[in-house]
């Protein structure tokens, strides 16, 4: 399940930042690297949160949760693990 | 933070209303805002005719300036050929504030207590501030604190009570551009309800999950609405609408496509 979210926030990011992303390796910091932007986020927390059908909570999203690829698959996996 | 209407995703940006976009542009442009987009003659939106102070110009105008320090970006809107559109919206003031200075309450109070003008409507300087500089918060001078603050209580936001007359709200986001400190001031003799056609900081602008649910939400808590409409400036297409506060503050709250109502 991992894998799967987290190739499916890597293929929505580069889509969104094709210029930085495909350097980044998963473990990278997002904000750091401006990749992510307030924007980005709103985009981020719709996409994955109907991709994988869970809801993310207002303090879910927090720069240590979305601060990196595997920070946010790790978040998304207990999130879907919560619905069942 | 407990669940409200569900909290904001974070600022999308301030809305400075302008007669001269070129004058507005210059003064962000001396404080590391530069212009990332720029939209002229554009249909206005009927739905916020309920948000200016006299008929709703049939176009505007707007830039947008982001912040290379990580403050909240600034639409620059001027509103065309409106039949008022010569007042000046006082309720809302950004204060800027040099790299060096702490973003503390103290700072941002003493730049309310400051009664000198602006050197800009809708901004204030906390300090002697030139070139690289940062919003440390946005104040609302209000009539009626507790007013102010009910839209945020439904929200889920838990105001800080810096004093009687003073309190304080942080909007969080992952990135510094989705942050700021929102401090709300009873003045009895605060200026009257903000205006979209009007001069100065009229507006604030949130992301939400799904702002057509906001918008019925708020509106059956007696919260004067607009209609949820679509709006595409640049690349994303918005769901937006416009909230004003029992206080006379107007916010726009903006959400990405359609989403399952039951989520907000």
């Amino acid at each position: 399940m991992f894998d799967e979210i987290a190739a499916a926030i890597r293929e929505m990011l580069t889509r969104a930042k094709p210029n930085v992303m495909p350097a980044m390796k998963d473990t990278d910091d997002l904000v750091e690297h401006g990749v992510l932007d307030s924007l980005l986020v709103v985009s981020l927390v719709t996409f994955l949160e109907e991709r994988f059908d869970c809801r993310l909570d207002y303090e879910d999203l927090t720069e240590e949760n979305l601060g990196s690829v595997a920070a946010m698959a790790r978040l998304v996996e207990k999130r879907v693990g919560d619905r069942t | 933070m407990s669940a409200g209407l569900g909290a904001a995703l974070g600022v999308s940006h301030l809305v400075l209303g302008c007669r001269d976009l070129g004058a507005a542009e210059d003064f962000l442009r001396g404080y590391d805002y530069r212009r990332q987009g720029a939209v002229s003659g554009a249909p206005n939106p009927v739905q916020k005719a309920k948000f200016v102070a006299g008929s709703l110009a049939p176009s505007f105008d707007m830039r947008l300036m982001v912040s290379t320090t990580g403050s909240p970006a600034v639409e620059l809107l001027r509103e065309n050929s409106g039949a008022a559109a010569a007042g000046e919206s006082r309720m809302l003031e950004a204060v800027l504030a040099g790299p060096t200075t702490s973003a503390s309450d103290d700072e941002v109070i003493r730049a309310i207590e400051d009664n000198t003008p602006p050197p800009f409507p809708g901004f204030r300087l906390a300090d002697d501030v030139r070139g690289e500089a940062k919003i440390i918060g946005v104040v609302v001078r209000c009539s009626d604190l507790a007013a102010a603050l009910g839209l945020w209580a439904l929200l889920g936001y838990h105001p800080a009570r810096l004093g009687s007359r003073l309190a304080r709200i942080r909007i969080e986001s992952v990135v510094p551009t989705g942050r700021l400190a929102v401090y709300f001031v009873e003045d009895r003799r605060s200026p009257a309800a903000a205006s979209l056609d009007h001069q100065g900081l009229v507006c604030l602008s949130l992301f939400c999950r799904e702002a057509s649910a906001l918008a019925s939400a708020f509106a059956t808590e007696g919260y004067l609405v607009s209609e949820c409409f679509e709006l595409q400036p640049f690349a994303e297409r918005f769901q937006v609408v416009f909230v004003r506060n029992g206080s006379g503050e107007i916010y726009e709250f903006l959400s990405l496509g359609a989403r399952r109502a039951d989520r907000v």
